[in-house]
């Protein structure tokens, strides 16, 4: 027996108390409403962008395989934007699905962590937001796994963050009637596939079915001497199959960390961004688990605190690994054609320019509270045709709290969310 | 005595005459001996400790960011837990005792493993026991003893 199976067995005791009977379905609770698609994908195109930069092309189309248009980039720039590959798709990503132009983080700091728990939970928030601890209000991933389908709902619910600053707080709430139990799964892939994790967490115990059985009971046994109750740290509760499948997952990217496989994976005639790395890993992970909500973020456009141009070369990066992920949705059984992809920053950043002069002579930008512009943000539905209304651009005011009930509604579950919702369904988005 | 007690006497006398099993009669006394352990490591407390109760020294640095690293970077944080434990425990640095030293001195090699993980001496009740288990378990290695050790419950209270 390898540790990976002993790990299952040594999990089962604890797993078949948390994991409750499956239904014939498949599912525990059915959720009310039928569904648009069975896997919804949200990247958060965070960091702070700017509609002056991505859909009204300010500085022409920097954003080539997300939007549609061929205006040329502003000439001074130019040179601080790295080529991409082609696209691998035949069209934009806009001619996928609807474009919504004009959507307002409408309330709260326009802080990072404000806007992606704002979209993260539907809920505005407010100064009072702790940085410390998980957000009051639940997450979409518990809104999800609380009215779908929690048996599977861990392995169904990925939180994949930039960056360990901060966001693997959201993977699940503090609310009473949510919380852990319906977290999501949450990894940083980035540090955590880093060279020194994947050096040194890759060695395994293996014992053979004989000596696992013995450990077992020698744990048991020591256990039995031991009278507390032992309650788990704080942390998502996998079934023990699928804490199995993810230590696999987990080895095989080591792995190719180590060898070398994992240096520059999408040949970027350059290289490859930290956005773009965590893309990559969402794509593995959503091309192993096929989860049913996957939430990724980027982030390195914030660059643009400093470095106006190099924000623009950050935001040209994104367009082309937002791309990407689409293309490698549409390349895995399972969520091919059965996949509503959405796309939002979750704060936009400001009018006016900071003191901050880069290589290109360009001023960099902040996101401040007092700057309407930190508060306008695009959103990009996609999905199949027939579900989403496909080359469609929206102009109607929405909210970036709108998504979590867009989300719901696609997984079908809008109308079992017993808490109150400020946003509304995108529902212009359907057809 | 009866003639019922003299069968029990006898079927007693001839199974302990063809077994070489220890048998310890706790009657009902339940073996509890939690060492006034009260608190619950938190799980950063926790590698630090178990690196230094494993290697004998605090743990570098450099090797705590990335157990740190590694340990924030994953939600499951049981899973990550023992993927630390046994990563410690296959590293090539780490001194073991050889199976031929466990042999030589088991109730030696066992209140050591008592008192380095779990800051106390064995009772007499887990001595015997483990005492017939690495007898008859001749396989278990330290590394195994140790890999029980560091993921029984105890282990997770200070």
């Amino acid at each position: 027996m390898d540790r990976r199976s002993f790990i299952k067995k040594s999990a089962l005791g604890a797993a078949s108390i948390a994991v409750p009977t499956i239904l014939p379905s498949g599912r525990l609770f059915a959720a009310t409403g039928s569904r648009r698609a069975n896997h919804v994908v949200f990247c958060l195109f965070s960091g702070g962008v700017r509609n002056l930069e991505s859909v009204l092309k300010n500085e022409g189309n920097l954003m080539p395989h997300m939007l549609k248009g061929n205006s040329s980039i502003s000439s001074d720039i130019a040179g601080s934007i790295d080529a991409m590959p082609s696209s691998p798709l035949s069209k934009t990503l806009q001619e996928y699905g609807t474009l919504f132009t004009n959507i307002k983080f409408s309330d709260g700091p326009t802080g990072h962590f404000n806007g992606h728990t704002s979209a993260i939970t539907g809920q505005h928030t407010n100064s009072n937001l702790s940085l410390r601890t998980n957000p009051p209000m639940p997450t979409v991933f518990e809104l999800y796994r609380k009215h779908n389908s929690p048996v599977h709902a861990a392995r169904n619910a990925w939180w994949i963050s930039h960056s360990n600053n901060l966001y693997p707080l959201l993977n699940h709430s503090s609310h009473p009637d949510y919380g852990l139990n319906y977290a999501a799964n949450q990894i940083a892939p980035n540090p955590f596939f880093g060279w020194d994790v994947s050096t040194n967490l890759r060695h395994e115990l293996e014992f053979t079915d004989q000596k696992a059985s013995t450990i077992k009971d020698l744990q048991a046994y020591m256990d039995s001497n031991f009278k507390k109750t032992y309650s788990l740290n704080s942390g998502v509760i996998n079934s023990a199959d699928d804490r199995e499948e993810m230590v696999a997952w987990m080895t095989e990217m080591q792995n190719k960390r180590v060898t070398g496989q994992l240096n520059n994976p999408w040949s970027i005639p350059s290289w490859m961004s930290g956005d773009q790395y965590n893309v990559f890993f969402a794509e593995e992970l959503i091309k192993k688990f096929q989860p049913e909500l996957t939430v990724v973020n980027l982030f390195n456009v914030d660059v643009a605190h400093e470095n106006f141009s190099e924000y623009c070369n950050a935001l040209n990066r994104a367009d082309y690994a937002v791309a990407h992920l689409w293309d490698t949705i549409q390349s895995t059984p399972g969520m091919k054609d059965d996949t509503v992809l959405i796309v939002m920053p979750e704060i936009g950043r400001n009018l006016n320019a900071n003191s901050i002069i880069d290589q290109n002579g360009r001023a960099a930008l902040d996101h401040t509270n007092g700057d309407p512009m930190a508060r306008d943000v695009f959103c990009m539905v996609i999905g199949p045709d027939g579900v989403v209304n496909q080359d469609s651009v929206n102009t109607d005011l929405g909210a970036t709290v709108d998504v979590v009930p867009t989300i719901a509604d696609i997984l079908g579950f809008r109308q079992d969310i017993d808490v109150s919702l400020p946003g509304n369904v995108l529902q212009s988005a359907f057809s | 005595m009866s003639t019922v007690r003299f069968y029990i006497a006898l079927i007693a006398l001839v199974l302990a005459s063809c077994s070489n099993e220890v048998v310890y009669d706790v009657g009902t006394l339940e073996p509890s001996n939690e060492g006034n352990k009260t608190e619950l490591k938190d799980d950063l407390q926790f590698m630090s400790i178990a690196y230094r109760d494993l290697f004998g020294e605090e743990v570098p640095p450099d090797v705590l960011s990335t157990m740190r690293k590694a340990y924030i970077s994953f939600g499951d944080k049981e899973l990550i837990i023992d993927e630390i434990v046994q990563t410690m425990l296959v590293s090539p640095d780490l001194d073991l005792p050889s199976d031929a030293a466990i042999a030589a001195d088991r109730p030696a090699f066992i209140s050591d493993t008592y008192r380095k993980f779990l800051l106390r001496d064995p009772s007499d009740f887990e001595l015997a026991f483990w005492e017939s288990q690495l007898m008859e378990q001749t396989d278990l290695t330290a590394k195994d003893v140790y890999y029980v050790f560091m993921t029984c419950q105890e282990y997770k209270y200070y």
